[in-house]
């Protein structure tokens, strides 16, 4: 079989988001992390919460990200990696810097529209780059809940029961 | 026997009744992963942007032309353990092509192996019959002496849309023989169709050579078997003949005598131990008065396009890689298959990474909508290897052993990416007339990613150009046989290579008994 990167699941998954992320480590350099946000035991990561749910919020099939403890589960994440954090703290600081409230506080309209220009930011700076990052692990985390597939013809899990025929 | 990795145990070890299934590839234990360098895998040019790897859902990140071709995260992918790289496989079994053992005859490109599809037809039927293989019996120039031993497994809804997709524009599909039960044989119970070959199969109906053989091996009482044993060196004596095996376990290090020995390590393995054990009689290695342990390596030249069909209903279900189109011909040199589900296709996570790009409602509306849509081909085809493709001793990174890394060098060729451009746009058309929007795709032009490895130790009538006989037996060492995937001397024409291998490997267990 050919294509096998998806195999490799999370744990490389999530070191090629480090690789990726190398390049940017100089302007990096300059961010403090904060006592909340040391490696190995990040508590508090800023507005990360509101980032999370407005990537993934609430509808009437599943919970919002933070619902299903996503947050916990990216702080987890990053803190096993000086860089990560560094870029975590980085973004987030000037999320909220963007305003004279803190992104959490923001109406969701203009919540969206920050999001919206970081998806299409340079991929190479540090709004893009975050973006990217952010949102394919919050993906993961998120999905791989129970939770979060309320309303897909999937079971829990793939076993004991497999996909007997019809699958029509 | 002895298998540096670990055992697997199929009801424990792969737990895809556990939430969070799709977090988790196939698992990785102490050992279970070798360790390979990388020299020289040719540049990514610009001339080949149209082959390069790309995705709605994903990073937007684009690997710049002009530059080395990186390896991907897997690399070269392959499972150490009791069973070897067939614990992941996804269980394609092919028979190659009667041509394909005369690719330099049929096309001038590679050369022509010292066995024929004639001589190895009994073997497959045989090794067919241990897996356990479904198939359906038409299988056109591959003639069989034999039925499949199982019936063919009910088409997924995605090979249902590629066949009469195909029919419409030329490509014949049809069923893929599958090493995968379809009813209950060999005291293991049928396939339930859960989509997750390559994470390992928890019911043990896949075929892989734990399962099978070995289990059945271990149930004569004949052999004796002992994981996590890494050989480091084969010792020669009189008259070239391998007269000790050294070798690591528990933290110890052994010295095994031994009359023959059949070396099975896998295309990267078995020629870094033949040129880790070189001695001052054989300062190149062993077996290697050819040179050519470690020469004409070849990759899989893979493509995957994927795409989403908006009638298209639980492409999630069913049995991976469950469809086939053999290709155009031997000129062309490639196939492809149904590949949805191999790819990773087959949860919310693939999706929302992949295939579909965005954030908010409007996401998870997208994401619970496209669930189920997704349809994907896969293509693999012919290698001819470069002349700097090869696998030798890294000059300065070691294993825990302290050993020498394997360092793979591997270039395309510009007839193996034009191979490459053919493949992609067949797989391109055909997902097309299926109604299939593609968001995704990924090659080798731009990424080394190989699952099918060969021709590190190949087979050969002459000498002087290849490390071993038709039948296996090393040129230069009488006791000395090799029985895994570097004997191969061309890829064959994309054919999954597990059959052959296995088939090959029962020859030389013939020719062992009856000299
Ligand atoms: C994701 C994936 C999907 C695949 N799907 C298919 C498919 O559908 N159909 C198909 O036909 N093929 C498939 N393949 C390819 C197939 O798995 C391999 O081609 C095949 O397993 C190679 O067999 P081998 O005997 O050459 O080597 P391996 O399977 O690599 O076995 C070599 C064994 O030797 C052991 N070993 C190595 N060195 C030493 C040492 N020094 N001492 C002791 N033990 C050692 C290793 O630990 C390993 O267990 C797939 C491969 C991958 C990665
Ligand atoms: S699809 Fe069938 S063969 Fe594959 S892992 Fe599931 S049960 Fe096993």
């Amino acid at each position: 079989m050919p294509d096998s990167d998806w195999l490799e699941a999370a744990a490389p998954r999530l070191s090629r988001r480090s690789l990726l992320f190398q390049a940017l480590s100089a302007s990096l350099a300059g961010f403090a992390v904060p006592v909340l946000a040391q490696e190995g035991q990040v508590q508090s990561l800023g507005s990360l919460g509101s980032v999370l749910d407005t990537l993934l919020p609430a509808d009437e099939f599943s919970p919002s990200a933070t619902a299903l403890r996503v947050d916990q589960d990216v702080m987890d994440f990053v803190a096993q990696n000086q860089l990560m954090l560094r870029l975590f703290v980085a973004a987030l600081g000037w999320m909220d810097s963007l305003s004279d409230r803190p992104f959490g506080e923001l109406p969701a309209q203009q919540r969206i529209a920050i999001l919206s220009a970081m998806e299409q930011a340079d991929y190479n700076q540090i709004p893009g780059r975050f973006f990217h990052i952010l949102r394919s692990v919050a993906i993961e985390f998120y999905y791989a809940r129970p939770e979060a597939i309320a309303g897909y013809p999937l079971s829990p899990a793939p076993q004991p029961a497999g996909y007997p025929p019809p699958w029509s | 026997m002895l298998e540096a990795g670990p055992g697997f145990d199929p009801v424990t070890d792969y737990p895809l009744d556990k939430t969070g299934w799709e977090r988790r590839g196939f698992p990785a234990k102490p050992g279970s992963q070798g360790q390979v360098s990388y020299g020289d895998l040719g540049l990514f040019e610009a001339e080949n942007e149209d082959l390069r790897a790309w995705s709605r859902g994903g990073y937007p990140w684009r690997a710049p032309s002009g530059q080395p071709r990186p390896a991907s995260v897997s690399g070269y992918s392959h499972v150490m353990g009791v069973g070897g790289s067939t614990l992941h496989y996804v269980g394609e079994s092919h028979r190659l092509h009667p041509d394909a053992f005369n690719t330099f005859s049929k096309t001038g490109e590679g050369v022509d192996w010292p066995v024929g599809y004639a001589a190895l037809e009994p073997y497959y039927t045989l090794v067919e019959k241990v897996l356990g293989v479904a198939g359906d019996d038409g299988d056109g120039a591959r003639w069989r002496s034999a039925p499949y031993p199982l019936p063919a497994h009910p088409l997924s809804p995605g090979a249902q849309a590629l066949i009469a997709a195909g029919k419409r524009i030329g490509q014949g599909w049809g069923v893929n023989p599958r090493a995968a039960l379809s009813a209950a044989y060999d005291d293991r119970t049928a396939c339930n169709y859960c989509g997750q070959c390559s994470r390992g199969c928890p019911l043990g109906d896949k075929g892989s050579t734990d399962v099978t053989f070995l289990r059945q091996a271990l149930g004569t009482g004949n052999l004796q078997l002992l994981s996590e044993a890494t050989v480091i060196r084969l010792i020669t004596g009189p008259n070239g003949r391998i007269v000790q095996l050294e070798l690591h376990h528990a933290g110890q290090t052994h010295l095994v005598e031994t009359p023959v020995v059949v070396l099975a390590g896998g295309a990267i393995q078995t020629p870094r131990l033949l040129l880790l054990s070189a001695d001052p009689e054989h300062p190149d290695g062993l077996a290697n008065a050819s040179g050519q342990v470690g020469r004409n390596f070849m990759e899989t030249l893979n493509w995957v396009s994927a795409g989403l069909v908006s009638d298209m209903r639980n492409s999630h279900m069913g049995l991976p890689a469950d469809a086939i189109w053999w290709g155009p011909g031997i000129e062309a040199g490639f196939r492809l298959n149904h590949t949805t589900l191999e790819t990773g296709l087959n949860g919310p996570i693939g999706y929302g990474t992949r295939l579909i790009a965005g954030f908010g409602s409007g996401f998870k509306q997208a994401m619970r909508a496209g669930f189920g849509q997704a349809l994907a081909v896969g293509g693999i085809g012919r290698v001819v290897p470069d002349e700097r493709s090869r696998v030798t001793l890294d000059p300065e990174l070691r294993d825990v052993h302290g050993l020498a890394l394997p360092r793979i060098s591997s270039v395309l060729t510009p007839a193996s990416l034009q191979r490459l451009r053919h493949m992609a746009n067949a797989a391109r058309a055909v997902l097309r007339e299926a109604g299939a929007e593609i968001v995704s795709e990924s090659g080798s032009a731009s990424e080394f990613s190989a699952t099918h490895v060969f021709g590190t130790a190949r087979m050969g009538e002459d000498p002087k150009h290849s490390v071993v006989n038709a039948f296996g037996r090393t040129h230069d060492h009488p006791n000395l046989w090799i029985a895994d995937a570097s004997v191969f001397p061309g890829s064959g024409d994309g054919e999954s290579p597990s059959l052959t291998i296995m088939s090959l490997a029962l020859r030389t267990a013939d020719a062992i008994h009856t000299q």
